[in-house]
Order: structure tokens, then sequence, then C-alpha cells
């Protein structure tokens, strides 16, 4: 019996929707994950962007509800390196919301770097949105002022409903920066009545049965903070929402430096 | 009710593929370093490092630029001052791959491992 229960617990997490957790096995080889992640840092920089929004495919695109292309968002921040070594390096460092990998329904902020971010990724293929120049001064100085930190709920749903406070992903965490390096500000409950006015989420297509059932059995799935109509935060939705406000100068899909997709 | 549930679970386990959330699987956490060094390809272009701490370079000569949507003017009007940086300039990268990992030499080895 509890075997069925693990691992009905197991297929519920990886199917309904993916996590965004920092530990997972690597997919491609190592040279194939560091040569990609560093074209991925280059485009960026040869775009000249100081922060933007990164987004991989930890699960296999198969296993994903429709309309959902990517499972983890976060910000990249061209930042100065020290390294174990003493040395100084110039590159991205990534912002995330990982959730824990054994208390799922609790989160943490921590940084990695891109090799890190796609070590356990399921295609060399990245979602890059780069803000206006003052969109990434906005969005830098939250984090220069250490003010970043201060949106994070730790009380994790890998469905969280981005229209309240209740629960919080990697993707609503990066949606609620961006609405707070907007409008000037660290008050989730402004954030979210901003959210409401002007986001447009993804209805998670998934029928609230097997929600209901996979919630049972895996603490990152909950319904309880929403209505009747399930929907979450991705970052195709988060790219809308920028581009329909002038907050992005440009929305691409990565798959490597000969291979840049327009969205 | 015992039978019942586990008809239930059975049932929407023949449904769907059973996978592995990325949560349940680890990697040993100290393990990317070597792997990353110890490649071949990656050996012979970059070197690998660890990072300690990264601080957000922040642009010099910053100018003051007029907020072009109804966004941004609640932005202003919130008293927020938008700077703005020299945009799309092309900026540095190092080609040293930089990873969250320690290299071997600096992990404190305790008697605890992770799968």
């Amino acid at each position: 019996m509890k075997r069925v229960v693990a691992l009905m617990s197991m297929m519920f997490a990886g199917h309904v929707m993916a996590g965004s957790t920092q530990v997972s096995e690597p997919q491609f080889s190592p040279e194939a994950i560091a040569t990609f992640s560093k074209e991925v840092e280059r485009y960026a920089a040869s775009e000249g962007a100081r922060a933007f929004i990164i987004a991989r495919r930890g699960r296999p695109a198969s296993d994903l509800p429709e309309g959902i292309r990517f499972t983890h968002t976060a910000i990249a921040i061209y930042s100065n390196i020290e390294l174990s070594n003493g040395e100084i390096a110039k590159g991205y460092a990534i912002h995330n919301l990982y959730q824990d990998a054994t208390d799922l329904d609790k989160s943490h902020l921590i940084t990695d770097y891109p090799v890190d971010f796609f070590w356990g990724a399921y295609a060399l293929e990245a979602g890059i949105i780069i803000p206006t120049a003052q969109m990434q001064t906005a969005l830098i100085d939250l984090y220069t002022e250490d003010k970043a930190k201060l949106l994070h709920n730790d009380k994790y749903s890998v469905i969280a409903n981005p229209f309240n406070t209740q629960r919080q992903n990697c993707t609503e965490y990066t949606l609620d920066l961006l609405n707070a390096a907007v409008y000037s500000t660290t008050d989730l409950e402004r954030i979210k009545v901003n959210v409401s006015a002007y986001y447009n989420p993804q209805e998670v297509k998934v029928s609230r049965a097997k929600l209901t059932l996979g919630s049972m059995f895996n603490d990152g799935i909950t319904l309880k903070d929403h209505k009747r109509k399930v929907v979450t935060t991705t970052f195709t939705t988060i790219g809308e929402f920028m581009d329909t406000y002038d907050l992005s100068k440009s929305i691409v899909v990565f798959g490597g430096k000969n291979n840049i997709e327009s969205i | 009710m015992k039978k019942t549930l586990v008809t239930l679970m059975l049932s929407a386990l023949i449904c769907h593929t059973a996978i592995a959330d990325d949560s349940v699987t680890h990697s040993g956490k100290a393990s990317k370093h070597s792997v990353l060094a110890s490649s071949g390809s990656v050996a012979t272009t970059a070197s690998v490092a660890s990072a300690v701490v990264a601080v957000p370079v922040v642009a010099t000569g910053s100018v003051m630029v007029a907020s072009g949507n109804a966004l941004a003017e609640s932005a202003e009007s919130s008293q927020r001052r938008h700077k703005t940086m020299h945009a799309n300039e092309p900026l540095v990268i190092t080609e040293t791959i930089i990873t969250v990992d320690p290299a071997p030499n600096q992990v404190k080895i305790t008697t605890q491992t992770t799968r």
C-alpha cells in the first residue's frame, strides 16, 4: 500500500506540473550543458541585457499540460562574480525560487549560475525575455537594495494562483518581482491588485479531479488558493503581459546561437 | 475502503506514464564541479570555478528617461526614479564555467551522503 501511494505521489507530482527544484539529474552531457549555458550568456550579453527573465524546461514536453512550455522561471542579472580562487569574473547570476526537495510545500531563494540552472533541463532550450532598459534597472535595484526577498512567500504550490498571496511558485515570484519593479513597491497586496487588473494567467488544463487526487499525495500541489477555475503563472503569459504593456525589448526561445525563435 | 483507494490509484496510474518528479531525484551536490572539470571538451576550452558571491553590476553614467506607457507612468507617480543604463551595449562574459558547487577539495566531507 505504501509503495502504491509513493508511486502515485511521484506520478502526480510529475504529471500535473513540474516543480522548480534546484537539484536534478542531467539529461545531456556536461559538455553540451556547459556549451549551451555559455551560449545563453553570450546571447544575452550581446543584447546588452543586464537583467532578463530566463526559463527552462525541467520535464519532458510530453508530460506538460497544454499551454505550458517551460517549468522554471527566474531572473538573471549581469554580475561581478567572486570565484573561490579570489578572482572576479563577469557573467550572469540567476536568482531563483526553488521548491524544497523534501518539504514540497516550501521554497527557498537560491542564487545559481547558468550551468547549474540548465543542469537538469530536459531540453537545451531557454525562454528569454529581455526587459526594457528601464525595467532592467528597476529589477536590478530590487536586488542591490535587498528588496527582492521581501516578495518571497515560502508556502509553495506548483500551481499557485497568481491573484492572491496564499501560495507562490517560481514563476509567480518572477511576476511579483516584475510588478514590484514597475510600481516601485514591495507591498504584495498592492501588487496583487495590479496583477488581477492587468495580467492574464494560464488556465491549468488538467481536470480538477486529477489535481485533487494529486494534491492528496503531493504537498507541493494544492487547490486551496484557487476558486472554480485553476489558473497559474507561466513564462509565456509573463511574456504576453510584458509585451502588452511595453515592458519588454524582446522575447525569444533560444535553442542555440543558430536557433533563436522570436515569440 | 482500502480496496477502493488502491483501485482508484491504479486506474489513474494506468492512464498516465509513471514518472518521477524533479523534486524526488537527487544528484550528489558536490559532483557537478568534478564532472564539469573532467569532461573533455569543457576542459580544453574553459576552466571551471566555484562562485562565492555575485554582486549585480551597477551601470555608471545613468540618465533619466521619460516613461512611455501607462504602467511606467504609474511607477513615476509612485516617486520611483527609474534610471536607464546604456541599453543594447554588448557585455563581457567570462569564458570560465561558473557553478555553485564547490571543488572537491573545498567540500567538508561528512559521513552523510546524498544519493
